[in-house]
This record gives structure tokens, C-alpha cells and sequence, in this order.
């Protein structure tokens, strides 16, 4: 977290938006986003718990905990990139930004393709 | 795995072999404690492996959390820049606790270095720019936390603690 913290002016470049999802409670998210002074929100798959991570394919039924997994989603919601780590291994954020750039140079030529279009 | 994916150049901070047949870069944060710890065993590591190993150290300053991580870099820059990047680093590790503005103005002039031009060069900004690119080169190449190790450009992803270190070096050591 704290280097997506720090690295967030450059996602925001990309014109991203960072979130942290967890099982834990909004109270606890709360006390650890103050005490790393966290720029970004996390959310709290808490009740149902794990809901949320379920769909993405990204809950340790074992454990009962999220999996260490990136996901970048487009502006149609759709998942561009995902990555899980090894539960022992912080991914970093090098394949975000790999993921962002790869995303916006599809983005640049979808948009020529469409403004040589007629009719659209 | 995570690699570096810039290169070791003349433009990096080195110490140990100039040649080294394994080169350790670690991104590190000047008020990171375990950073601290790291220095330690670099050290250890830097006797054990003689020239063997070449060391380069990288400013990855998670300034969020480290509010003196920043200005130390600066100032480890620039006692680089005359020539005793490594005196300062030594420094400022061996007295992490008393990490501070005025701790690092008194590094300075026992280092013989003008507090003053140090002041400056903090205000001005001078080094800013070498720090932050050390820190997106890091980010780009996959450092997620500190410190961060690189073992002849393949990112460390086991403990740091001298052992774990040595073997990981010395299982690269004779590859050609």
C-alpha cells in the first residue's frame, strides 16, 4: 500500500483512480489508511464477507482472506489486467503501470478508428 | 519475476569491485528501518564477496511514511556530488535515530561539506530530480517495499538477512 500511495500521482496520470479492497471492516481500514496516510479509499468486502473478491476470483477460502491480486479495469468496467501474486510477495507496481500504458495506446488508436468513421 | 530494468551506469552510486561478477543494487530509504538493518549486512556482504560484488545503491524514499527520507537522499547527492556519497550514507545509517534536518547539516560539515551550499541545494531542489528519477526507475521495475534487492538484475523476493543474501549471491557468483 504504501507504494501505490506513493506512486499515485503517477497512476493518476493515466487518468486512474486507485482502491484497496479487503475483508476487513471500514473501522479497521480506517485506522490503517490514517496511520499510513493512504490518498486513496479502501473498501471493505465485509459483509457478505469476501462478496466481492469472489467475483473476482480473488478469495483464499482457506484462509478467509483477499488474495494478493491487481486488477486494472477500463472505463467500461471491464478488466484490462489482473495479476495475482504469490500471498508471500508484494507485486509492486510495475505491471500497473505496464497494464496503464498498454491501455492507453489502445485507448488512442480506438479513438482514431472511430473519428474516421461516418456516421457514429 | 521482477527485473531491473535500468541498467547500472556511471551514473549510479558504487562501492566494492568495480567489475563485480555479481552486481547487488538495492533500492533503499534513508529513514527505513529495515534499511537500516540491510546496511548492516551489505556491509558484511561487501567483506565476505570482496570484489567479487558490486554494490549500487538506488533512493527509494516512501516519503508518505518517512518524512526525512527525502532530504537525506538530497543530501546524500550532495556529498556525492563532491565526491563522498558513500561517508554520507554511512552516516546517516549509522545514526538513523537522530535523523534530521540539523543531524544532516552537522554530517555535512563533519564531512568537511558547507552546510550552507547543503541548505541551498535542499531549497533549490538540485537534487530532486536525480532522486525521483531513481525512484521511477524502482517503481518501473517492480520495487515494492524497502529495502529492495536486486541480485545481477533479478529482483531478491527472499529475506534479507545476511544469510539469505550470501546464498542468493553465491548461487550466481560462478554463472557466466
Amino acid at each position: 500500500m504504501a507504494i501505490y500511495n506513493q506512486v499515485l500521482p503517477e497512476f493518476r496520470t493515466y487518468d486512474a483512480e486507485v482502491v484497496g479492497i479487503s475483508v476487513d471492516s471500514a473501522w479497521c481500514h480506517q485506522a490503517f489508511a490514517e496511520t499510513r496516510h493512504l490518498h486513496f479509499p479502501l473498501l471493505a468486502d465485509f459483509e457478505p464477507k469476501g462478496a466481492t473478491a469472489r467475483q473476482y476470483g480473488a478469495y483464499r477460502d482457506g484462509e478467509g482472506v483477499c488474495e494478493r491480486a491487481l486488477f486494472v479495469v477500463d472505463r467500461d468496467g471491464i478488466i484490462f489486467w489482473s495479476y495475482r501474486s504469490p500471498i508471500a510477495v508484494n507485486p509492486g507496481a510495475d505491471g500497473i503501470l505496464d497494464a496503464l500504458e498498454r491501455l492507453e495506446t489502445q485507448e488512442k488508436s480506438h479513438g482514431r478508428t472511430q473519428s474516421a468513421g461516418f456516421g457514429r | 519475476m521482477a527485473e531491473l530494468r535500468v541498467p547500472v551506469s556511471a551514473a549510479d552510486h558504487t562501492r566494492g569491485g568495480a567489475n563485480g561478477r555479481v552486481v547487488l543494487v538495492e533500492y533503499g530509504d534513508y529513514e527505513c528501518p529495515y534499511c537500516r538493518l540491510a546496511h548492516v549486512q551489505v556491509l558484511q556482504l561487501g567483506k565476505h564477496f570482496g570484489d567479487d560484488l558490486t554494490y549500487v545503491f538506488r533512493h527509494f524514499p516512501l516519503t508518505e511514511i518517512h518524512p526525512h527520507a527525502e532530504p537525506a537522499a538530497e543530501t546524500a547527492e550532495f556529498a556525492g556530488a563532491q565526491g563522498q556519497f558513500w561517508d554520507m550514507h554511512d552516516a546517516i545509517y549509522a545514526h538513523q535515530d537522530q535523523l534530521s534536518l540539523p543531524f544532516l547539516m552537522e554530517a555535512a560539515r563533519a564531512l568537511g561539506l558547507s552546510a550552507r551550499s547543503l541548505e541551498a541545494a535542499l531549497v533549490e531542489k538540485i537534487f530532486t530530480p536525480k532522486v525521483a528519477q531513481d525512484f521511477r526507475g524502482g517503481v518501473r521495475s517492480g520495487v515494492n517495499g524497502t529495502p529492495a534487492f536486486f541480485i545481477n538484475g533479478h529482483r531478491h523476493d527472499g529475506p534479507f538477512d545476511y544469510q539469505h543474501l550470501a546464498d542468493a549471491i553465491q548461487s550466481v557468483r560462478f554463472r557466466s
